[in-house]
């Protein structure tokens, strides 16, 4: 079953052509990388997707149903945009409790194990480190059983252990049906939870492929080198901008 | 919508200035209720009550920087992004902001209020509530009528600085802008009187507005110079209010964050 799917979304700015004829679905418990170098657009597209930052044409449409410019469908959702949005303020499990919906703390806990917080989810969250502070990000977007999470860039800041943590509570929830739309710039950590690839380059997206695939035309089996290859043919077919 | 002015109190509630600030008019009060006490040929007493010992002049300073902060604080710790993609509508986040603003100000002006009428008894106990100010109201009813036209004036301030929070995302531009318009009254109030003589339309400017609860409170011969009965300053401040705050709703619900 498809949940999202956009169709020809163009976005500018001042003249600035941010998204290009952008096309995608997504399927449940799909999981979707998105992959693109600093300043494709991956950002943006996920704004869009949102409803956070407006568009100038195409179509957008949840189990459906037309989402209109500037807004989100009513199927729950969550998000990590760029930097965690969080209240420096309160306890980690205060900014979590805060958008909690519903009485039982029992969904609260269960993320806070999955990630590996307790230690530190009750000081103020302005004492924590970059990387505690994207784990409560991540911790954010899966409150209150979302249909579909857009993650960007989740890994940012994150140590191995971290990295491990988010990635199999990624898994366990699409196993559980959730999807996923997730960028990153590093092929190999998309590698660990999906399969399904979008290049996005210049605000377009230039292929839909698979990491197998990429595997395949990787002549010295590097993955971020075949990624880089594909982006200088796409460049030089395009007659070299 | 419920739940989302619980948040907005629970945030409230949990920064720490909320209460700092509010311990801070308190001891002012009491400050100055001393110093009256002590020194009471030199203030006048009745005065000193009805402005509450001087809390009214100082809310206004909370009130812009909460109205600012409540909204910039969000495009400043990122949360803007959590509250607009969750389950609510931008007009519904944007109401329950200003809803939870209209219930702060509320409690400020109820418990700055009460602590008045307590000070009032324990520092200045000749002054009776029932006792005649300025040949119409008693003391107390000038008392509430200063403090609902103080509240109508810093409602139209602090609409203007939501606004301006909306467009700017900037605390420090809003506030800024903010103290400006509220200073600006007293500070254009010669040119804008003379004006007003000459353009009679002048009158319904908002700085004019702003003259509200010095009207109230019979400051001086204000009536001759504002052009407006106070039932008009009211009902003006309450049209630019409505105005501000549509602004608001306009400026919310289109803009890219
Ligand atoms: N508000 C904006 N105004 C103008 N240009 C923008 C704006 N937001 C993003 N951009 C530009 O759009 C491009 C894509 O940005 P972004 O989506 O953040 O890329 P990514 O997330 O892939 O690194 C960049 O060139 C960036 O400079
Ligand atoms: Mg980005």
């Amino acid at each position: 079953m498809t949940i999202l799917i956009a169709e020809n979304i163009n976005k500018k700015i001042r003249g600035k052509e941010l998204l290009k004829n952008i096309n995608l679905s997504l399927g449940q418990g799909e999981i979707i990388g998105l992959i693109g170098e600093n300043g494709a657009g991956k950002t943006t597209l996920m704004n869009v997707l949102l409803g956070l930052t407006d568009y100038q044409s195409g179509v957008m449409r949840v189990e459906g149903k037309e989402v209109p410019n500037l807004n989100h469908s009513s199927i729950k959702i969550g998000a990590l945009i760029e930097q965690p949005g969080i209240y420096p303020f309160l306890t980690g499990y205060d900014n979590l409790k805060l958008f909690h919906e519903g009485s039982d703390s029992e969904e609260i806990n269960q993320i806070i194990n999955d990630l590996n917080m307790s230690e530190y989810i009750h000081k103020k969250a302005k004492t924590y480190s970059l990387g505690m502070k994207q784990k409560l990000g991540v911790a954010l977007s899966f409150l209150n059983h979302p249909k579909m999470i857009f993650l960007d860039e989740p890994m940012n800041g994150l140590d191995p252990q971290a990295i491990r943590d988010v990635r199999n509570a990624i898994l366990k929830r699409a196993d559980e049906g959730v999807s996923f739309f997730i960028s990153s710039h590093i092929l190999s950590e998309l590698e660990k939870v999906t399969n399904t690839l979008l290049i996005l380059n210049n605000g377009e997206i230039i292929s839909e492929t698979t990491v197998e695939e990429i595997k395949k035309d990787a002549e010295d089996g590097d993955l971020e080198t075949a990624f880089l290859q594909i982006l200088d043919e796409k460049r030089s077919s395009s007659g070299e901008k | 919508m419920g739940i989302l002015i619980k948040q907005e109190l629970f945030k409230l509630y949990k920064k720490k200035s909320t209460f700092i600030l509010f311990g801070a008019v308190t001891l002012i009060m009491i400050l100055i209720a001393i110093t009256a006490n002590t020194t009471s040929d030199f203030f006048d007493a009745e005065n000193m009550f009805t402005s509450a010992f001087g809390a009214y002049a100082w809310i206004v300073f909370i009130m812009i920087i909460q109205a600012s902060t409540i909204i910039t604080m969000e495009f400043q710790y990122g949360t803007i992004k959590n509250l607009l993609y969750r389950n609510y509508t931008r007009t519904q986040v944007i109401i329950s902001k200003c809803i939870t603003l209209l219930i702060y100000s509320i409690s400020l002006y109820v418990s700055t209020a009460i602590i008045a009428i307590i000070l009032k008894f324990l520092v200045l106990p000749d002054l009776s509530l029932s006792q005649n100010v300025n040949g119409e109201m008693s003391l107390i009813q000038s008392f509430l009528f200063t403090t609902l036209g103080n509240f109508i004036g810093v409602w139209l301030i602090i609409s203007l600085v939501l606004l301006l929070s909306c467009v700017f995302r900037n605390t420090a531009v809003s506030v800024v802008i903010g103290i400006i318009f509220y200073f600006a009254t007293s500070i254009v109030s010669g040119i804008l009187f003379l004006a007003i003589e000459k353009w009679e339309w002048v009158k319904w400017n908002p700085f004019n507005m702003l003259n509200l609860s010095n009207q109230i409170g019979g400051v001086g011969d204000i009536a001759s110079m504002t052009h407006l009965s106070v039932g008009q300053l009211f009902v003006g401040n309450i049209i630019y209010i409505m105005i501000f705050l549509f602004l608001v709703f306009v400026v919310f619900r289109k803009k890219n964050v």
